[in-house]
């Protein structure tokens, strides 16, 4: 998987691209958008859970065929969507937040969904944790839902 | 009105009364059911069909098609198909087309007719399924009810045909009518949640399919269906 959609000079922007790739399926886009190390993250997990350890080798050294890429990447999306069941991802705005915890140097963004202002307005379900490489581009290293 | 006809003023749904002749008489493929009058006129999911009972046509066909019970929902796919050929039988060939799974809108995108597929499953295969087709006779001026009528009878007693042939051709068939296709939705889905994506069409379960710019093709379940939406 070649890093064809990179994050952009604004978090924000990143995230939101992040949420609309999510809601609209847009699988290589996700993985794209997903640090190195949350890549790596996802791959450990995964091989962890029972996934063939070849198969999480040819993912991280993007030698996969389509199939079975696309059958990872599916899973993979079904899974960062649980974390905010019944959340409508075309919904969303992306509020930027203070800095991360799991990384140095990361920002978080708050997912939140409108709400009326007699409702108290905004309501926080989610937010993304992004951090930017060398060059200044920001990709999504983690992924949390508002328990 | 001949033995594989029967035809009743007042009904609670000509469904009902197709399911229990199957059910309880063995009716035969292409037996009908005509109601003048349904007490309780509902669709997919149980809802109500929103025309006049005097301005709307219906009948319910048994079809005893020769299917894997996984592939059920191709009931609807073809029940739909039989659907718009009455509805092009009375309007002419004009704009008018499929929207997945269960209706028949005009030019406009308005609902014209739907259809509803009571699909009765035996061990591992279709044992009969009930269709119900109705029309609003407001969309199509001058058609008598009698007429209309006739027209369903004609279509969804061939659309049957479709089912026992090439599925392949059946999905072709129905993409080429579908006003869905090569449009951008969103499939609110039951109990929660939603799937996007641009219509292909359907696949050989009679399931929706949505392929993502990137390539990505979920498929939505008839079942799984709460509603769609066209995004603009």
């Amino acid at each position: 998987m070649s890093s064809q959609v990179a994050g952009g000079g604004d978090p924000v922007d990143t995230a939101q691209a992040f949420i609309s790739a999510l809601a609209w399926n847009e699988h290589t886009t996700v993985w794209d958008l997903l640090s190195p190390a949350a890549r790596a993250a996802v791959l450990d997990l995964a091989t962890r859970r029972g996934m063939d350890a070849l198969l999480a080798a040819r993912l991280r050294e993007g030698t996969t065929g389509h199939e079975e890429r696309d059958e990872f990447l599916a899973d993979l999306l079904r899974g960062l969507r649980r974390a905010m069941p019944g959340v409508d991802f075309e919904a969303l705005r992306c509020v930027r937040g203070g800095s991360g915890a799991t990384v140095a140097c990361s920002v978080l963004v708050h997912l939140v969904v409108g709400a009326p202002a007699e409702l108290g307005g905004d309501v926080p379900v989610g937010r993304i944790e992004l951090v930017a490489d060398v060059d200044g581009r920001w990709s999504v290293v983690r992924l949390d839902g508002t328990r | 009105m001949s033995d594989s006809h029967r035809h009743f003023e007042v009904a609670v749904s000509a469904e009902a009364l197709a399911l229990a002749w199957a059910r309880r008489e063995a009716a035969t493929a292409g037996s009908v059911v005509i109601v003048d009058h349904e007490i309780s006129p509902r669709g997919r999911l149980g809802r109500l069909w929103p025309g006049a009972q005097e301005r709307t046509a219906v009948i319910a066909i048994v079809w005893r098609p020769m299917l894997r019970a996984e592939q059920a929902d191709l009931v609807w796919i073809a029940a739909s198909l039989g659907l718009l050929t009455s509805v092009r039988a009375l309007l002419g060939p004009s704009a008018t087309g499929l929207w997945w799974p269960d209706l028949v809108v005009d030019a406009g995108e308005r609902r014209i007719g739907e259809t509803r597929a009571e699909v009765q499953l035996g061990p591992g295969r279709v044992a009969s399924a009930v269709i119900t087709a109705r029309l609003d006779l407001d969309a199509f001026p001058g058609a008598s009810r009698d007429t209309a009528v006739e027209c369903l009878i004609a279509g969804l007693d061939s659309a049957g045909d479709h089912l026992d042939g090439d599925i392949d051709l059946l999905r072709v068939a129905y993409a080429d009518s579908c006003v869905l296709v090569g449009r951008r939705v969103t499939a609110r889905l039951l109990p929660q949640g939603a799937a996007r994506g641009t219509v292909r069409g359907v696949d050989a379960l009679g399931r929706l399919e949505l392929a993502s710019v990137t390539g990505l093709v979920e498929r939505v379940t008839i079942v799984g269906l709460d509603r769609l939406e066209v995004v603009t």
